[in-house]
């Protein structure tokens, strides 16, 4: 277990090394630069500021000194957003909230998808069941960006129930978390019916009836366990998805979370924000990854990680 | 209680079964009778479709959808269980019926220990605390003839071998001391010499505990030694039944000729081909309205493919569905007339 973790992890390390370098060289094909925008400083002054953060040199060794520098622990500043800053107290400042928003939507997706997804299984083309299809097909195609303007229409502008944007109180987190855990907990119950169906038609299903066990038991007994597998697999990497912020999500309800930050970041060249918030989701869903892996040996003793 | 011991533990009355499934109704199970005697062990015999799983499945009430008992009766231990509540019906499964099943590789949980899947019927069904099922699982354990029990029931299924798994499966069954025990192709997955050695351990456990035993197998062979009776059926009729020497050695069905045929056999000659029964089963969206066999049979008279047989008693308790005896009886009538006319 230690060497299969030990050994996980130099991967992850790789990994990483790998998504840096391409975000890196991608990020400096883009047009443009951090110091463009509406008013545009002189040349002198972009000349200055180039070579005060090194942009002035060529992209091999601006590159040598990034990975340098990361080794040492070092993200470096912001050159825009906020000017100087350093990339981890931004990550620091910004993630908590994002955090926070993802683990209610998580919550949400896997306390609804699961149980709907059981259900679906079990009342098979049954009305139940066709209700439950119906709309979980319609939340994975629906894309995030018209389910947060249709619910905010509807339950702040229409009905004034719920505040539009930001995060004061709890009442503010319904709408995001809403729309943050609705595409997952409609594909958790997708996948839960479809596995949950085959774990259903399996021999030890048939065992336990023959034993006498109630349909309560023989579900979330002896089926669900079985069929968890998938959604395992998939609750890896959309947590660190769902963790880092939906940038839709986060943009539309004006939340000062990672997730926006990281679209703005983008838009305006602010290059070592753009890397910071890279590596760092990239280390979140390796990690989620081997928390799966790790989960998929409790749930499944069949499972053997490595070479044990 | 002498009384008791001839009573009945199990009839089954014009059993029939069906399927609606959506080309049709396929009438699995088409009134089938017997009866069991407490620690009478019984084989049912026949071919993949023949009825005989799904029969036992209408017993224990767990029927795969979407199929149906849609007639008859069955009575266990003098009562009449054809149609009980579902609540009841899990008070009895496990308890009263235990049944094992034909593929032990995948009869278990595989993600559950043995020892928590024995424990869940008892917990159910006995009023045993935690230290007491734990001693009774382990007491199954060497009844069953596994070694090392204490250790084995905290190990999972993919820790044991095929017979060692159908050893758990049996142990399981019997946990609750069930009054019947219906075994469905317990040996087919498994290889000869395990085969033999669960024969060996089901004989052992039936001269051990008073249980009447149902065995079904496609399998004469494997019967001849564990079984008091054994019903041979086709197309889900009994088409005869008697006691193991009057199938083995006075056979009055041409589809049982057929069967005892088609088994290989230890003293055959070098190349000696076995003898297959030629033609294909019957459709049972469709069946037909004559005997169920006549089209493969190689005896078949009109009468065969235009009337169902009547059941026909050759002696006590050896009772055949075919035209011939009373065709021979008829013959004999006649030529009797002739002589005394």
């Amino acid at each position: 277990m230690g060497k299969y973790i030990v050994k996980r992890v130099g991967a992850a390390l790789f990994t990483i090394f790998i998504a840096a370098t391409i975000t890196f060289f991608i990020m400096n094909l883009v047009p443009g630069d951090p110091f463009m925008s509406d008013k545009a400083p002189s040349e002198e002054v972009k000349k200055a500021l180039e070579v005060k953060y090194g942009l002035d040199k060529p992209l091999i060794v601006q590159y040598k000194n990034y990975m340098v520098n990361l080794l040492k622990g070092d993200f470096g500043v912001s050159y825009k957003l906020q000017k100087n800053r350093q990339i981890v107290d931004i990550i620091k400042e910004s993630f908590p909230t994002s955090a926070k928003l993802g683990a209610y939507a998580i919550l949400f997706a896997v306390t609804f998808g699961i149980p709907l997804g059981c259900i679906a299984a079990l009342k098979r083309n049954k009305w139940v069941d066709n209700v439950i299809r119906v709309l979980s097909t319609l939340g994975i195609s629906i894309p995030g960006f018209v389910v947060a303007t249709t619910t905010m229409i509807i339950f702040t502008v229409n009905l004034k129930w719920l505040p539009t944007s930001g995060l004061n109180g709890p009442s503010s987190y319904i709408l995001p978390v809403f729309t943050l855990g609705f595409y997952p907990m409609c594909y958790i119950a997708r996948l839960m019916r479809s596995s949950m169906l085959e774990s259903l038609s399996q021999d030890y299903i048939r065992t336990a009836k023959a034993k006498g066990m109630s349909n309560f038991i023989i579900t979330f007994k002896h089926a669900l366990r079985n069929s968890l597998i998938p959604v395992i697999t998939y609750l890896g990497p959309m947590i660190a998805g769902v963790l880092t912020g939906g940038f839709v999500v986060e943009q539309v309800f004006n939340i000062p979370g990672l997730g926006r930050y990281f679209v703005k970041a983008l838009n305006g060249r602010d290059y070592m924000v753009i890397m910071g918030t890279t590596i760092f989701l990239a280390t979140l869903i390796i990690l989620m990854n081997l928390v799966c892996d790790l989960l998929y040996k409790i749930v499944d003793p069949r499972i053997k990680l490595g070479e044990e | 209680m002498a009384e008791n011991n001839n009573k009945n533990l199990l009839e089954v009355k014009d059993l029939e079964v069906s399927f609606f499934t959506y080309a049709g109704e396929v009438k699995a199970v088409r009134g089938i009778s017997y009866e069991l005697k407490p620690g009478e062990v019984m084989g049912i015999v026949g071919e993949s479709g023949s009825g005989k799983s799904v029969s036992s499945y209408a017993l224990m009430g767990i029927i795969p959808e979407p199929g149906k008992v849609i007639g008859g009766n069955i009575i266990f231990d003098g009562k009449d269980i054809t149609n009980l509540k579902e609540k009841e019906r899990l008070k009895m499964r496990g308890k009263d019926i235990g049944m094992i099943f034909q593929d032990p590789m995948t009869s278990l949980n595989p993600v559950f220990t043995v020892g928590n899947q024995i424990n869940e019927s008892l917990k159910k069904h006995t009023d045993l605390n935690k230290e007491q099922r734990k001693a009774r699982i382990i007491e199954l354990f060497r009844l069953v003839g596994i070694n090392q029990p204490e250790k084995r029931i905290n190990q999972y299924p993919h820790e044991f071998s095929g017979g060692m798994r159908q050893r758990v499966m049996i142990a399981m069954a019997l946990a609750c001391n069930p009054k019947l025990l219906i075994a469905d192709e317990p040996t087919t997955a498994l290889d000869v010499t395990i085969q033999s050695q669960i024969i060996e351990l089901l004989k052992d456990l039936k001269s051990k505990i008073n249980m009447g035993i149902i065995f079904i197998t496609h399998d004469l062979g494997v019967i001849a030694d564990i079984c008091d009776k054994v019903a041979v059926m086709y197309a889900g009729n009994i088409i005869e039944t008697g006691s193991i020497d009057e199938i083995f050695y006075e056979p009055k069905h041409p589809y049982t000729w057929g069967l005892l045929k088609s088994m290989p056999k230890l003293n055959a000659e070098e190349h000696e081909r076995l003898i297959p029964i030629e033609g294909n089963p019957v459709d049972l969206i469709n069946p037909p309205k004559g005997c169920a066999f006549a089209p493969r049979c190689k005896h078949c008279m009109k009468i065969c493919l235009e009337k169902k047989p009547p059941a026909y008693n050759i002696s006590e308790g050896h009772d055949i569905l075919c035209w011939l005896p009373i065709k021979d009886e008829y013959e004999r009538e006649v030529k009797n007339n002739g002589k005394s006319e």
